[in-house]
């Protein structure tokens, strides 16, 4: 999460006190407040920025309401009025005070209605899936150019980040041209077209072989992830989606390959700039789309037409040269593999023989056209168009199109077909317009107090898939039944159950637990065994945690502290839990670069039955304990006890410490003597202005100085002084802490702190919005109504999605 | 992680070639020069001690002196937009806004007019990727436009990138216009419908949807005119990386392909936010000890204030090269491009190591000003101004605009300037 989220603003313009219609407020605080706080708090002091003179007394309202808490936790901890004011309020005065305070929170609580969330647009996740679902597009990506969603604060479900700029805009448009390119294409395409011969056809540089007399290319290899033996065209990048003929002058040296089936040419398409071209990649990435059989005997011409999208390439095999089983795959390093391929070489096995290769097209659409419109250039009618144009409006409307708007589209589309003369054109326009409209592009945008079926259906499903609703969800809007509790909870269940709640895993976790900020950050890697084995190490380990808490429907105490955590082979080396052979990261990574197929983590058991364990990976239960999470609250360079307070405030305990004041006097602190990170923060204590907050950040980022910027375990900073690591400090409430089981602690016996907090967050991300006061009355009854064994995670869930919070708009 | 290739160098140094200006062809000498302003920012201050020419050693003005262009600047301290200090990094944005909080920067005020005949009214650049904060450009409605982050885009807008079907981008910008002009229609019935709140989202949209056709009527236009040809000696590095540890290579990258296209003029209006990274920069051919970010935090250590100071002249060599290659080319009334740039460089994070904004860092170079080296304002001082806005104003009457007031400013510099 970023590191200090809300700015409160503190200029408030509406006059408090006789405006009609506001409310005002009560004479006792107002009479408190002239005493003891406007001399320092009115137009011309303004200290703190806080103008307590024009303060709106609307409790039921976020801002005021934030102001008047602040307020409230200022005077009850004695921070105000400050030490060198006139005028101090005995105990009386001040309790009296601040019990106004909370009875007028409290009615201001009845009153409050939960929701606010404005309409908004889909993120750049969402649209991805959305439209992979709408038009079967697996590798389908946004241009390099469309602008980043915004959250300056929060999630990117929120719409406060998701401006829809003109150059998010202009982003919409180019992508969905390039959707209609795909599934509708217009009419002359540019082409391609080559002619290749054993020398310039391309190939893997080191395992091109060759017969003898290099007369033909001799196909040794296989395709699984260490894409050996693959052959290509070196410049062929599809100008169009569509069909390619390719040609290959070719024979096999046998009539059956090894699974007993005549050899065959695999063609495998992918995107050449997702990876370097003569790097291997992930085997996920690339799609089989054709074969062809090669016959024995002589060199002959034969065809294969190939379906490729534009803006990728393909590589071919022989996948039946050797039984499944003998080619080395997984996890191997270099030398290794070259052995296995240097056998392979030698063995005197039939092959095929390749002498030459063509390419040229499109020579036709993709087949996906032909059967999505069932003839090619398509039908352009009335018909055609309610049969094939309507439901995909409706599925990208997510709800059925009323008459008038079917209508219209109708009739714009036939107009344009009329006018280009050529119903490709039609078909093209339908689909840009169809994506272009806000009617796509936004979601819950409706003038209701609780949300629609169908705004309900979409908001559940982009919370737990981040993608459109399914037929059953929309079916069961339509009938008007999904906002029955039992109905809610049951699809709640069955999304949850389904592979593409995989998305919630990655992008709640992408922001609660800072994964993305893991993929994206600059580890000085020559002070720390730090390469993307050990990056995707830390990303999956944390939503591996994450995925088993919420599959097993664990207690959600579980992200406070567990009996297990999850880590990879390079992580392992890391934590020195790996055998004594082949130890050191780097034998590690050499051997994985080899297959360059990353490690999953496993699963590490840390109850003290299991196997012998460093105890500071013993120590490692919970969500302090991944090293993701402890890699984001440094620089890469070093940790940082101020980032890491403020994001265990944050993430753990749903507080948030405001930025500092305009006023902070011109301090000049000379830190240059400090010799340790405790040193340097010590003038956040001396100072008052600085200590209001950093009283809560500083102590909770010391006691976790153990652990160094990736994460890992340490028992004294690095330097010529080895000055040996103090992880003690005094929360303000007086607690003790000594390292990171005491945080854990902490939260396990005031555990309501947790569940708020991660109540809170789970409706932020699904509702889409900083909770309002009312919202917060909802999640303080459901923090409240905690059974004594305490909420499980997906049981907390349920009770989000059925609350007031997520159904009001 | 692996070090990249070292960027080549890719500028042609040497003796003043001729402007390309298509717009202009047939431009005589006695032709009005064309105004064009570059504003930049950074997201992580300046060392104030080495950024003000006063201080004769000042390490962030050496770059000026090695390309031959120290006398076409002018740096101003005791400037600030006066607003409050709150969290150290929110407000760095406000640097051309001049702390009217989300309302238009500089930039976007003067493009309508000085942008109005080039192929982009204006372009948003970053030094690699914009994560925190936004970036220095924001549109009438105070929106920040979301810069191009990758040197290959802004190459491909110059120069056309791969070989276009004309035909075919014609249909798709003539087709585009009203594809967005029914889809409006959705957005005024779609209004009517909702909240008021979403209404205001929907304006958003509609706005957007205006801004965008508005666009591709001008892409239109300019389909019929031929796009530059890069100069023969430029050649973009193969691998390219948004990643903070490539933020010099980029933005070298960036200030290189800026000069490129004032030269063709295919835009005469432009943004560079260099952006906040918290993660080791790689600077000549190493990867830098500790982060950016950390760096900027250096509680006057000394060793700390030197790397950051490295960084930062590597900031001002890209601006240099920037001013030299517009120094070397004549523009079409006689002078050189530089004398009709306006640069200007500086950051609302007046003081990154304690995150304060009183005082900040700026410089003003090029445009033809009456440059005096160093300028300090404030009371007791010779220039009595208190707000950044005030300089501001006086860029905005030397470009042509008949304003005498921009956001919070209270006067102007231009006894100091003009």
């Amino acid at each position: 999460m970023a590191v200090i989220k809300r700015y409160l603003p503190l200029l408030c313009i509406i006059v408090v006190s006789s405006v009609d219609g506001e409310d005002a407020a009560p004479a006792a605080i107002l009479e408190f407040t002239e005493r003891y706080c406007i001399s320092c708090h009115d137009a011309e002091k303004q200290k703190g920025d806080l103008r307590l003179d024009t303060l709106p007394w609307t409790l039921t309202e976020t801002e005021p309401r934030d102001q008047w808490e602040l307020i409230n936790e200022y005077i009850s901890h004695g921070d105000m009025p400050p030490e060198e004011a006139k005028r101090h309020p005995d105990t009386a005065a001040r309790d009296a005070f601040l019990a106004g305070l909370e009875s007028a929170f409290a009615q201001a609580d009845e009153l409050a209605k939960p929701g606010g969330t404005p309409a908004r647009r889909l993120n750049r996740v969402e649209y991805l899936n959305t439209i992979r679902e709408i038009f079967g597009f697996r590798m389908i990506d946004l241009p390099l150019s469309f602008p980043e969603d915004a959250p300056a604060t929060g999630f990117d479900t929120m719409p406060e980040g998701l401006f829809l700029s003109p150059a998010v805009m202009e982003g919409y448009h180019d992508v969905a041209t390039e959707i209609a390119d795909r599934f509708a294409p217009l009419p002359n395409p540019p082409k391609y077209a080559s002619n290749l011969t054993t020398g310039t056809i391309g190939g893997d540089a080191s395992r091109r072989w060759f017969g003898p007399d290099n007369e033909y290319l001799k196909f040794s290899g296989f395709n699984h992830s260490g894409w050996v033996g693959g052959l290509w065209d070196p410049l062929f990048v599809a100008p169009a989606s569509g069909v390619y003929r390719v040609r290959l002058l070719a024979n096999a040296q046998a009539e059956l390959g090894a699974d007993g089936r005549p050899f065959r040419f695999s063609f495998y398409t992918f995107d050449p700039t997702e990876e370097q071209l003569m790097k291997r990649y992930r085997v996920e990435r690339a799609t089989f789309v054709a074969e062809v059989e090669v016959p024995a005997g002589e060199p002959c011409w034969i065809e294969c037409d190939v379906p490729v999208e534009k803006g990728e390439t393909f590589h071919l095999y022989c996948d039946n040269r050797l039984l499944p089983g003998q080619y080395p795959m997984g996890d191997l390093n270099r030398a290794e593999i070259n052995s296995v391929l240097k056998e392979i070489k030698e063995r005197p096995e039939p092959t095929i023989e390749l002498r030459g290769m063509k390419v040229e097209g499109p020579v036709d659409v993709a087949p996906r056209v032909k059967d999505f419109f069932g003839t090619w250039p398509p039908k352009l009618d009335r018909a055609a168009l309610e049969t094939k144009l309507l439901p995909m409006a409706s599925q990208a409307f997510r709800r059925p199109l009323t008459d008038t708007e079917s209508e219209k589209l109708i009739a714009s589309i036939l107009e344009h077909g009329a006018r280009m003369e050529k119903p490709e054109f039609a078909w093209h326009y339908a689909i840009r317009r169809i994506l272009c409209s806000p009617e796509f592009l936004y979601r819950e945008a409706e003038n209701t107090s609780f949300l629609s079926e169908y705004a309900l259906a979409s908001r559940l499903s982009y919370f737990l898939w981040s993608s459109m609703p399914d037929t059953e969800l929309l079916e069961l809007a339509a009938a008007g039944k999904l906002s029955d509790s039992d109905t809610l909870v049951a699809q709640t269940e069955r999304l949850l159950s389904d592979s593409k709640s995989g998305q919630f895993v990655k992008h709640f976790t992408g922001q609660w637990l800072g994964n993305r900020d893991v993929e994206a950050v600059n580890v000085c890697d020559n002070r720390y065994d730090w390469d993307d084995n050990v990056r995707y190490g830390f990303v999956r380990s944390t939503e591996r945690f994450f995925e088993e808490v919420l599959r097993d429907n664990l207690p959600i105490s579980t992200f406070i502290d567990s009996d297990f955590t999850y880590a990879n082979s390079a992580m392992r080396v890391i934590w020195e839990m790996e055998p004594k052979v082949d130890k050191t990261l780097a034998a590690v990574a050499t051997r994985q670069r080899q297959s360059l197929v990353w490690p999953e983590p496993d699963r590490v058991s840390l109850s003290t039955t299991a196997e012998k364990l460093p105890s500071h990976v013993r120590n490692r239960g919970g969500i302090l304990g991944l090293p993701g999470v402890l890699t984001v609250t440094g620089d890469g360079v070093e940790s940082s006890p101020i980032l890491r307070g403020v994001w265990v405030l944050d993430n753990l305990f749903g507080k948030h410490p405001p930025p500092p004041p305009k006023d902070v006097p011109a301090i000049d602190i000379d830190t240059s003597q400090a010799t340790n990170v405790r040193e340097t923060l010590k003038a956040h204590t001396e100072v008052e202005t600085c200590a209001k907050c950093h009283r809560d950040i500083d102590p909770i980022g010391l006691a976790l100085e153990n652990y160094d910027a990736t994460g890992g375990w340490r028992e004294s900073y690095l330097g010529e002084s080895k000055v040996t690591i103090d992880a003690s400090s005094t929360l303000p409430d007086g607690t003790q802490l000594d390292g990171a089981a005491s945080i854990k602690n902490y939260l396990l016996e005031n555990r309501e702190i947790f569940t708020h907090c991660l109540l809170t967050k789970l409706l932020e991300y699904g509702a889409g919005r900083t909770l309002s006061v009312g919202d917060r009355r909802v999640v303080e009854e459901l923090v409240a109504a905690e059974p004594t064994e305490g909420y499980r995670f997906q049981d907390l869930i349920i009770a989000a999605i059925n609350s007031d919070v997520f159904r009001a708009k | 992680m692996k070090a990249h290739p070292i960027h080549r160098r890719r500028f042609l140094q040497g003796a003043i070639a001729l402007p390309l200006l298509p717009s202009l062809m047939g431009a005589t000498q006695s032709k009005k020069a064309p105004k064009r302003l570059v504003c930049v920012g950074t997201q992580l201050g300046w060392y104030k001690p080495d950024f003000f020419a006063s201080n004769p050693s000042a390490r962030l003005i050496q770059p000026f002196i090695n390309a031959g262009v120290r006398d076409y600047l002018t740096t101003i301290s005791g400037l600030d937009h006066k607003g409050p200090t709150g969290n150290g990094h929110a407000l760095v944005y406000t640097l051309f806004t001049g702390q009217v909080l989300h309302s238009i920067s500089l930039d976007q005020l003067v493009a309508p007019k000085l942008g109005a005949d080039t192929r982009y009214e204006s372009l948003q650049l970053c030094a690699g990727e914009q994560r925190f904060n936004a970036p220095v450009s924001l549109n009438k409605n105070g929106i920040p436009l979301p810069p191009i982050i990758r040197p290959s885009v802004l190459f491909a807008k110059m120069f056309g990138g791969k070989a276009a079907d004309l035909e075919r981008q014609q249909y798709l910008l003539e087709s585009g216009r009203s594809l967005l002009d029914e889809v409006s229609g959705d957005a005024a019935s779609l209004q009517n419908r909702v909240s008021n709140e979403d209404g205001e989202k929907l304006d958003e949209y509609l706005t957007s949807v205006r801004d965008v056709e508005k666009k591709l009527a001008r892409r239109r236009d300019w389909l019929d005119k031929p796009f530059a040809k890069p100069e023969p000696g430029f050649i973009m590095p193969a691998e390219e990386n948004v990643a903070h540890s490539m933020m010099i290579q980029n933005e070298d990258l960036m200030w290189d392909l800026m000069a490129l296209a004032i030269k063709n003029d295919a835009c005469r209006v432009f943004s560079l936010t260099i952006p906040l990274a918290d993660g080791a920069l790689m600077l000549n051919g190493n990867l830098m000890g500790a982060g950016y970010h950390n760096l900027s935090h250096h509680g006057n250590k000394r060793a700390k204030v030197d790397d950051l100071v490295a960084i930062e002249t590597a900031h001002m060599a890209g601006a240099a090269r920037f001013m030299k290659a517009l120094r070397q080319t004549q523009d079409v009334d006689g002078s050189n491009l530089l004398d009709n740039t306006t640069l200007l460089i500086g950051s609302a994070m007046a003081d990154a190591s304690k995150h304060r904004r009183v005082d900040f860092p700026l410089m003003l170079a090029g445009g033809g000003y009456q440059h005096k080296q160093h300028i300090s304002c404030g009371e007791n001082e010779a220039y009595q101004n208190e707000m950044a806005c005030d300089l501001f104003v006086t860029v905005l009457q030397h470009l042509g605009f008949e304003q005498d007031r921009f956001a919070t400013s209270q006067s102007n510099l231009n006894a100091a300037l003009l």
